[in-house]
């Protein structure tokens, strides 16, 4: 059996990044590392032909929350760290590559089995107070986050 | 399925090693990443998949939301009370 040489540079992708997260020195290089492991689990997904699923890990989890926890601990790490401009070649090469992979994904992936978002249509409606107490969860939690932040505030003000 | 396996494994190994309480909870993250994973293949390639499945797709997000979330505000609070990330040093649950 052979493997797809697409799935196995997304595998190579997501499995480096899992390791970068742990082999990495600093933090900012630990949630960079994570970052790209979120890319790979999108880039698997559309592999796999959940378009949506893939749109919405890319929106939530790379676009929100990653660049939350990296301009935290950025903000954190300011006074040590270096110039970020030597980076930009690097994070252009990267965005390149991504997109291409991206781009020859949506164009010949394999056929999708089940399409996860069509077979769940009507689960929204059957199980909303789940979804209600998850959206409580995520309420009381950046509450509590806020209050945290609040008691920092006031420490070093 | 075997991509998601391998991230498990990492991530423990990871959790296991590592004393820093950010890299712990950055190891966990690396977990439900995994999760999703294999939930989404096993969904792909499994003719009987319950449309229940999203829910759980949802509750796992939410989750890795709120650890973020946890782990922003630990780090940033710890940092500015000059507490180390070490957790064989943490010996209190309340500061």
């Amino acid at each position: 059996m052979f493997l797809d040489p697409l799935f196995i540079a997304i595998a190579i992708l997501t499995i480096g990044a899992g390791l970068a997260v742990f082999l990495s020195r600093r933090i900012l290089h630990s949630v960079l590392g994570l970052t790209f492991a979120f890319i790979g689990s999108a880039l698997v997904f559309l592999y796999l032909g959940q378009t949506f699923v893939a749109l919405l890990q890319l929106f939530v989890f790379v676009g929100g929350l990653s660049t939350y926890l990296i301009v935290a601990v950025a903000g954190e790490e300011a006074s040590e760290s270096v110039s970020v401009y030597r980076f930009i070649p690097l994070l252009v090469i990267i965005a390149l590559g991504l997109s291409t992979l991206a781009v020859s994904l949506g164009m010949g992936g394999p056929p999708s089995g089940n399409n996860f978002m069509a077979a769940s249509s009507g689960a929204l409606a059957t199980y909303y107070p789940v979804l209600f107490m998850l959206g409580l969860l995520l309420f009381s939690t950046v509450m509590g986050s806020i209050l945290i932040m609040k008691r920092f505030v006031r420490l070093i003000v | 399925m075997a991509l998601g396996i391998s991230l498990v494994a990492i991530a423990l190994a990871g959790i296991a090693t590592h004393r820093n309480l950010i890299a712990i909870m950055l190891g966990m993250e690396l977990i439900f990443v995994a999760s999703t994973i294999v939930l989404v293949s096993f969904f792909d390639y499994n003719s009987f998949a319950s449309s229940s499945g999203i829910i759980l797709l949802f509750s796992i997000w939410t989750v890795a939301a709120v650890e973020i979330i946890t782990v922003i505000a630990l780090y940033v609070y710890m940092k500015s009370r000059g507490l180390g990330l070490d957790v064989s040093k943490l010996s209190k649950m309340k500061w």
